[in-house]
């Protein structure tokens, strides 16, 4: 099958008073229809730049894509003039974000918010997006949906919010949704009912998701491929399945020694020591070989490439033969 | 919504009482004897005397109270000592220019200051932006009667575009209430800027675009209605002045309104007329903050609901 979304050598970063600041260095993965690929990564990473990068969100920030192709089915992204842009928005490619408490215009009405975008993309007269908004609405598990089409946002809870947001950004069939940590900011009980949520709504629309998270439990229970980012670089990409059997990268397995189990509050990363560098004061080599329990001498010194074995990749230097031969002959 | 209104306008009720007593204490918080003041400067002793029975001041206080608020209800206000004539009619004379004069400085002020901050926020540190805010800073340093001044000097003096004052046709209007709205006009316009340029930094706008929305419907639909709940607080308490700053640009203008009323008034001590125009200014100041609230809860629904 073809690709979705193929992401190719992606850079973003910000405009500073130093000059341009480069946060995503040159990234590549892709999203296949009817896939969830999960992108993990701690705080800072790089994520939710990913993501808006792909949505070209970067109105009234400093935020500047300075390299590569977004390719949705086929299309670059990032050649459309605005106008163009503004019709996928919504329509073709959506976004669920972090934070439902503020997503929400606090000074509409739900049913307007819903209204909304479908009247815009689908063309429909505002009686009939009513109803139309109504069916969303009760598709994600909102009772009483007509009348919290009447609601003001605060009167819903987080979790409520977050359905409302899926059921509006769901609305006009978008064949690729992106979801930057959708439940980060939910109870725990709310987070599991969520992810289960938008299982269902992905086995119902095949559309393909992108799935932001820290949290390796959530990848382990919807995603069907992962990419490992750290530092504004991919150092791992594996299946689910063979990413949790067989992890390549430290960092990986750091990960997962730290991971909560699905829903719990606990501290996230707790096994790694240190914390993401600042994209101002980034290490030479191996992005990650300060805080790598194993890490060699030729980690400090150069940044491995992404290498690739079968359907699993990943940038470490252990898994050259040459380095791994050297560390070998040293250590016996 | 309507409840909501209700509930507002049965809490005006005790609020017009105190009021209403505040001002009838007026004419007896002066210093001398109200009924020497009330019969007026040049009265013998006999018309004092009689002043003071015809007008109920040999009575308790309390009593006269209750007089001056029937009386009031019934749109009694007394007589001016000046001319004789019922302050009431004296009042519904001028009433209706001065309010449209305010009305009027009003729409400018809302309409125009709104205006240059949705520009001068959508052109952030551009041009437009500049222009907008040296005209807002330029609205609130400078004082109305000096606006009033230039204004007359430039259009009807030099262009003789407008009467140079008076209230006769539209046009004796226009210059008289823009100098009036000027100032508000310049802090809605910073105001609604910085208000406009904070919402758009806001987790929903990002949602909106991310929804596909072109700029103009998230900067008209989503960010304008959130940016205006503070412009409203502010622009409120400003109108609630409004009535005082006529007084000044009538009198640059020679505007036959409660204004320059009052200011005969005084010269004249013609209390009576006072007393009422006191209690107009009061029941404005009330009126303009019932009407903010109810707009204000319009927009922040928020506060409607609790
Ligand atoms: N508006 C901005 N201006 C400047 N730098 C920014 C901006 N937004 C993000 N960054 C920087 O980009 C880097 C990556 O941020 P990003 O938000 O993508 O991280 P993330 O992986 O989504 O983390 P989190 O899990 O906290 O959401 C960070 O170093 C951050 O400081
Ligand atoms: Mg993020």
């Amino acid at each position: 099958m073809s690709d979705l979304l193929q992401v190719k050598n992606l850079k973003t970063g910000f405009q500073t008073e130093n000059g341009f600041l480069p946060v995503v260095h040159g990234i590549s993965f892709h999203v296949n229809q009817g896939e969830i690929v999960g992108l993990v990564g701690e705080s800072g990473s790089g994520k939710s730049v990913t993501s808006l990068s792909i949505m070209r969100l970067f109105h009234d920030t400093r935020g500047k894509i300075a390299d590569g192709e977004i390719l949705y089915k086929g299309e670059n992204l990032l050649t459309f003039p605005e106008k163009k842009m503004t019709k996928y928005r919504g329509k073709e490619l959506s976004m669920i974000f972090q934070e439902p408490m503020t997503a929400l215009n606090p000074v509409l009405t739900i049913g307007k918010q819903m209204r909304e975008t479908i009247m815009l993309h689908l063309g429909m007269s505002k009686k009939e997006a009513h109803q139309y908004a109504i069916e969303k609405l009760k598709l994600v598990g909102i009772p009483r949906a007509e009348q919290v089409m009447e609601d003001y946002p605060h009167q819903l809870s987080g979790g409520m919010r977050q359905r409302v947001i899926i059921a509006m950004q769901i609305s006009c069939n978008p064949s690729l949704l992106i979801a930057d940590e959708p439940t980060t900011a939910l109870d725990v009980t709310i987070q599991a009912q969520i992810l289960k949520l938008m299982e269902e709504i992905q086995e119902k629309t095949n559309m393909g998701i992108l799935l932001i998270t820290h949290d390796l439990g959530v990848v382990a229970e919807i995603c069907d491929r992962v990419i490992v980012m750290y530092a504004g670089r991919i150092v791992e990409e594996a299946s689910a399945v063979d990413l949790f059997e067989n992890p390549k990268h430290p960092y990986t397995k750091g990960l997962m020694e730290s991971a909560p189990k699905i829903g719990s509050k606990k501290d996230r990363l707790n096994s790694i020591t240190g914390t993401v560098p600042n994209p101002n004061n980034m290490p030479k080599g191996c992005k990650f070989a300060p805080r790598c329990p194993v890490a060699m001498p030729i980690c400090h010194e150069k940044e491995p490439e992404l290498m690739a074995d079968g359907n699993h990749s990943a940038r470490c230097w252990l898994l050259d033969e040459e380095v791994k031969k050297k560390e070998e002959m040293l250590n016996a | 919504m309507w409840q909501y209104l209700v509930k507002r306008l049965v809490s005006l009720i005790p609020l017009l009482l105190v009021v209403s007593f505040i001002v009838f204490m007026f004419i007896h918080i002066i210093p001398g004897d109200p009924a020497r003041l009330l019969a007026g400067k040049e009265a013998t002793a006999e018309e004092v005397e009689m002043a003071r029975v015809s007008l109920g001041l040999d009575k308790p206080l309390y009593e006269q109270y209750f007089i001056y608020l029937k009386d009031l209800l019934t749109g009694n206000m007394g007589y001016s000592v000046k001319s004789g004539a019922p302050v009431s009619q004296l009042i519904g004379d001028r009433i209706m220019p001065t309010l449209g004069l305010t009305f009027l400085s009003i729409i400018w002020a809302l309409v125009v200051g709104i205006l240059i901050g949705v520009v001068s926020a959508v052109f952030r540190n551009k041009w437009p932006d500049h222009l907008g805010m040296f005209t807002a800073v330029s609205g609130i340093s400078l004082p109305n009667f000096w606006v009033g001044l230039v204004l007359i000097q430039l259009f009807s003096v030099q262009l003789g575009m407008f009467p140079t004052g008076g209230a006769e046709g539209w046009s004796s209007y226009i210059m008289p209430s823009f100098a009036l709205g000027a100032g508000i006009m310049a802090m809605i316009a910073r105001f609604t800027r910085s208000s406009l340029v904070e919402s758009m930094k806001q987790d929903y706008i990002r949602m909106g675009r991310a929804k596909g929305l072109g700029s103009r419907q998230i900067i008209f639909g989503h960010a304008l209605k959130n940016s205006l709940i503070p412009v409203v607080t502010v622009a409120g308490l400003q109108f609630g002045f409004l009535l005082g700053g006529s007084v000044v640009v009538e009198t640059v203008f020679s505007f036959p309104g409660l204004g320059t009323l009052l200011i005969d008034s005084i010269q004249f001590r013609d209390y009576p007329v006072v007393q009422a125009e006191i209690l107009l200014f009061a029941c404005q100041f009330i009126v303009v903050n019932m009407i903010i609230d109810v707009v204000y809860s319009y927009l922040n629904p928020k506060i409607r609901y609790e």
